[in-house]
C-alpha cells in the first residue's frame, strides 16, 4: 500500500494494487464497483483479484501495478517471474526466521530462475540479517517502519524510490555460499 | 627602582604601569593574597589632588555593575593611593579606528547600556549625578559589559540644575556648557546623542536616517527640543532601532507568496521559479510549491538535474516540490519563504492568507479582457502586486494607468534558473516596494545593463569621449 500510495500521490502516476493472497482484507475496507476496484487516493484498489485477469488489466493503461502476493509466492511464480520488480519481505524475528530461509532458499531453487528480487525487512535484528545474508549470498534491505502506508512522510521517500526507482535493479548480489541446485 | 619588586600596603604586588595623567600615575597591581588584578592610581600631593580625590569618593557613592567599584583609600607622605577595580579590554574610540565591524547591533547596544548607566545616574537619590564627560574614550569594551570610566568632571546635581566651570571636551561638550549656562541631565543627553552620532557615522552599512534624526533631536541646542532625559532618548531609540530591524528582516518575514496567473500559460511558473532562485540566491531559503495541475514542475524534474531531498527537489539553488497526492505529507522546511504558484487558478489562491499576492498579467491585446477580470477578482487583497509579463513597458504603463497601481514589469526571459540583472533588480524593488505610492510604475530595465556587449561598450565610450 506504500508503494502504492508512493507511486500515486508521489510520483503521480496511474497505479493500481491488486489483492492476489487469499486473505480477502480488501473488500471489508471499501466497495468495489462495477468495474471491480475502488478508489483511495488515487490508488484504484482490485480486491480479491483472479489471476486470469492479470493480462487484461495490464492493458488498462497503468502505469504501475503493485501485486500483493502474501505469502503464496509459490502459487504465482509465473507471474512474479514477469514482475519488473520483486519485492520479498523476510521477517526477520527469530521465531519466523525459518519462513525467512525457506524463502531465500526457494528462491535459489533452479525453477525461480536466475531472479535478483529485493529483500527487504522491517526492524531487521542485525545478526539474524547477517547470518541469512551470509548463508544464501543475498543483501536484505532494510526498511523504515510505516506508521502510516496511506500518509508517507518526506523520510520515507528515500526507501520508496529505492524500491521503485532505477537503483532497486542495482542490488549487488553476493556469492551464494550454497551451490544452487 | 623595579616596579615588579614593589609590594604596597603589604598586599599589592605592583605588575606594570597602565597610564599616566595630570598629577597621577595609574598602576596595575595584584592583590597578594587574593590573587585578584587591582587598578592603583597614585595622586601626588604636590599636585592638585582635590579633584581626584572626589571623583573616588563619587565613585565610592555609585554602584553600578558598569561602573568601576572603588575598594579602598590610601595615603602616604607623598600620595594618595585609590585602589580600583582592574578594568580589562580596550577603548569604544580604539575599537571604532581600527574595528570595520561598526554595525547597528552593535551601536544598540553600546548606546543602551551607556543610556543605562546615565539614568542610573541621573535618578540617584537624594541628589542625581550628572556625568558630563561623555566620550568613546571613557566607554571600555569589557568581555561582558561596557563600563564606563573617569567621572573627574562628574557632579551632583542641585534641584535648579548647576552652573557648570566649562570643561570636558569640546567636541562632546554640550552648548549650554560652553555658554557656561546651567548644566542638567540634558546635558549628558547632548553628548549621548553626539556618541550616537559618531557611531551611525561610523557604521559600515547604510546609514539610517531615522537614527541621525534622533541623534539630531538628542543634539539640539535649544533645550526645550532636546529630549527631556535619558529615558524619553531610550524609548525613541529603542523603538527605532526595533523597527529597523523589522524592516531589515522584512524579506524573512514574507512566508507565504502567492503567484496567480490571469489565464493559463502566462508566465507564473517562470515568475515563481525566478522569484525562488532569487531568494534563494540572497540566503533566504525559499521552496517552489507547485499548486496547480499543469504538472510542470514534475516533468521538469523527469528532465533531469535535479537532487532528490526529501520531499523537494534541488537543483543549484533552486528548491520546488511539485504536487503530491493526498496520500503525501511533505512540509515546506520551518523558516523557509513558500512560493505557491496557482496557475490560473485564482480562486484556489485567493484562499491562500498571502503575505505578498503576486498577479501575473499579459501584454498582448488579446490578453487584457483577461487582465482586467483577473484584476476584478483579487483587487482586494492587501498585499496586491501586478506583474505584467514579456517586459511590454507601454502595456505595464497602460495597466498601472488603469488600475491607479504599482506595476512591476517581467522582462523577456529564457531560462527561470538562470538570474539575470534585470530580474534581480525587478525582485529587489518589488520586495523593497519601491514602486509604492510614489510611482505607478516601476520597470526593471531602467538599471544600467552589463556592458559585456562589445558594441554597446564601443558606442559608450564614443559618448564619454564627446561628453569630455
Amino acid at each position: 500500500m506504500a508503494l502504492a500510495n508512493y507511486a500515486a500521490s508521489g510520483l503521480s502516476e496511474k497505479t493500481a494494487y491488486l489483492e492476489l493472497h487469499k486473505y480477502g482484507e480488501m473488500k471489508h475496507w471499501k466497495k468495489p464497483n462495477e468495474k471491480g476496484y475502488f478508489e483511495d487516493y488515487r490508488i484504484h484498489y482490485y480486491p480479491d483479484f483472479k489471476q486470469e485477469q492479470i493480462p487484461i488489466l495490464l492493458n488498462y493503461g497503468y502505469e504501475k501495478i503493485i501485486m500483493d502476493f502474501g505469502d503464496a509466492y509459490s502459487v504465482y511464480r509465473e507471474e512474479i517471474l514477469r514482475c519488473d520488480k520483486k519485492i520479498f519481505l523476510l521477517n526477520l524475528n527469530p521465531w519466523q526466521e525459518y519462513a525467512a530461509e525457506k524463502t531465500a532458499e526457494d528462491l535459489q531453487k533452479k525453477e525461480w530462475g536466475n531472479i535478483h528480487p529485493i529483500y527487504a525487512s522491517v526492524n531487521a535484528q542485525n545478526m539474524i540479517k547477517k547470518e541469512i545474508e551470509k548463508k544464501y549470498g543475498i543483501q536484505i534491505m532494510e526498511i523504515p517502519f510505516i506508521k502510516n502506508p496511506r500518509l508517507l512522510q518526506a523520510e520515507d521517500f528515500l526507501c520508496m524510490d529505492f524500491i521503485l526507482g532505477q537503483s532497486a535493479a542495482k542490488v549487488k548480489k553476493r556469492k551464494s555460499l550454497i551451490p544452487i541446485r | 627602582m623595579k616596579i615588579e619588586e614593589v609590594i604596597w600596603f603589604d598586599r599589592y604586588m605592583i605588575l606594570s604601569e597602565l597610564g599616566r595623567g595630570s598629577g597621577s600615575i595609574v598602576y596595575l597591581a595584584r592583590h597578594q593574597k587574593l590573587g585578584e588584578y587591582r587598578a592603583i592610581k597614585r595622586i601626588s600631593k604636590d599636585t592638585d589632588s582635590a579633584w581626584q580625590i572626589r571623583e573616588a569618593e563619587i565613585l565610592n557613592h555609585l554602584k553600578h555593575p558598569k561602573i568601576p567599584d572603588i575598594y579602598d583609600m590610601e595615603e602616604d607622605e607623598e600620595a594618595y593611593y585609590i585602589i580600583e577595580e582592574y578594568i580589562e579590554g580596550e577603548s569604544l574610540e580604539a575599537f571604532m579606528l581600527q574595528s570595520s565591524f561598526i554595525t547597528p547591533d552593535f551601536i544598540y547596544h553600546i548606546i543602551m547600556e551607556v543610556a543605562e548607566i546615565l539614568d542610573y545616574m541621573h535618578h540617584l537619590k537624594p541628589n542625581p549625578m550628572i556625568y558630563q564627560d561623555l566620550k568613546p574614550e571613557h566607554i571600555i569594551l569589557g568581555k561582558e559589559s561596557i563600563k564606563l570610566i573617569d567621572f573627574g568632571i562628574a557632579s551632583y546635581l542641585g534641584e535648579s540644575g548647576n552652573k557648570f566651570q566649562n570643561y570636558g571636551t569640546p567636541e562632546f561638550c554640550a552648548p549650554e556648557k560652553v555658554k557656561e549656562a546651567k548644566v542638567s541631565i540634558q546635558t549628558d543627553v547632548y553628548s549621548i546623542g553626539k556618541l550616537l552620532e559618531k557611531l551611525i557615522c561610523a557604521e559600515e552599512e547604510q546609514k539610517s536616517r531615522y537614527l541621525m534624526h534622533i541623534a539630531k533631536r538628542a543634539m539640539n541646542p535649544d533645550l526645550s527640543e532636546r529630549y527631556n532625559s535619558v529615558r524619553s532618548f531610550m524609548g525613541d531609540f529603542a523603538k527605532q532601532m526595533q523597527s529597523q530591524n523589522n524592516s531589515n528582516y522584512q524579506k524573512h518575514l514574507l512566508k507565504k507568496i502567492v503567484v496567480a496567473g490571469s489565464q493559463p500559460r502566462i508566465g507564473t511558473t517562470h515568475l515563481s521559479i525566478s522569484f525562488t532562485e532569487y531568494l534563494n540566491q540572497k540566503n533566504i531559503m525559499t521552496v517552489y510549491q507547485e499548486k496547480n495541475p499543469s504538472e510542470n514542475m514534475r516533468m521538469t524534474i523527469q528532465s533531469g538535474g535535479f537532487t532528490k531531498e526529501g520531499g523537494l527537489y534541488r537543483r543549484g539553488n533552486f528548491y520546488g516540490m511539485p504536487v503530491y497526492g493526498e496520500g503525501i505529507e511533505v512540509k515546506a522546511p520551518q523558516n523557509a519563504v513558500s512560493i505557491l504558484d496557482y496557475g490560473a487558478d485564482i480562486k484556489g489562491a485567493l484562499r491562500e492568507k498571502a503575505d505578498l499576492f503576486l498577479l501575473v498579467t499579459g501584454s498582448r491585446e488579446w490578453e487584457i479582457k483577461y487582465a482586467d477580470f483577473a484584476y476584478d477578482k483579487v483587487k482586494k487583497e492587501d498585499s496586491l502586486v501586478i506583474i505584467t509579463n514579456y517586459g511590454n513597458i507601454p502595456q505595464a504603463k497602460q495597466y498601472a494607468r488603469r488600475y491607479a497601481q504599482t506595476v512591476y514589469c517581467f522582462p523577456l526571459d529564457l531560462n527561470p534558473f538562470l538570474m539575470t540583472k534585470e530580474k534581480e533588480r525587478l525582485f529587489e524593488g518589488l520586495l523593497e516596494n519601491k514602486g509604492e505610492n510614489n510611482k505607478k510604475y516601476w520597470n526593471c530595465r531602467k538599471c544600467p545593463r552589463q556592458w559585456n556587449n562589445a558594441l554597446i561598450r564601443g558606442i559608450g565610450k564614443l559618448c564619454s569621449k564627446r561628453t569630455e
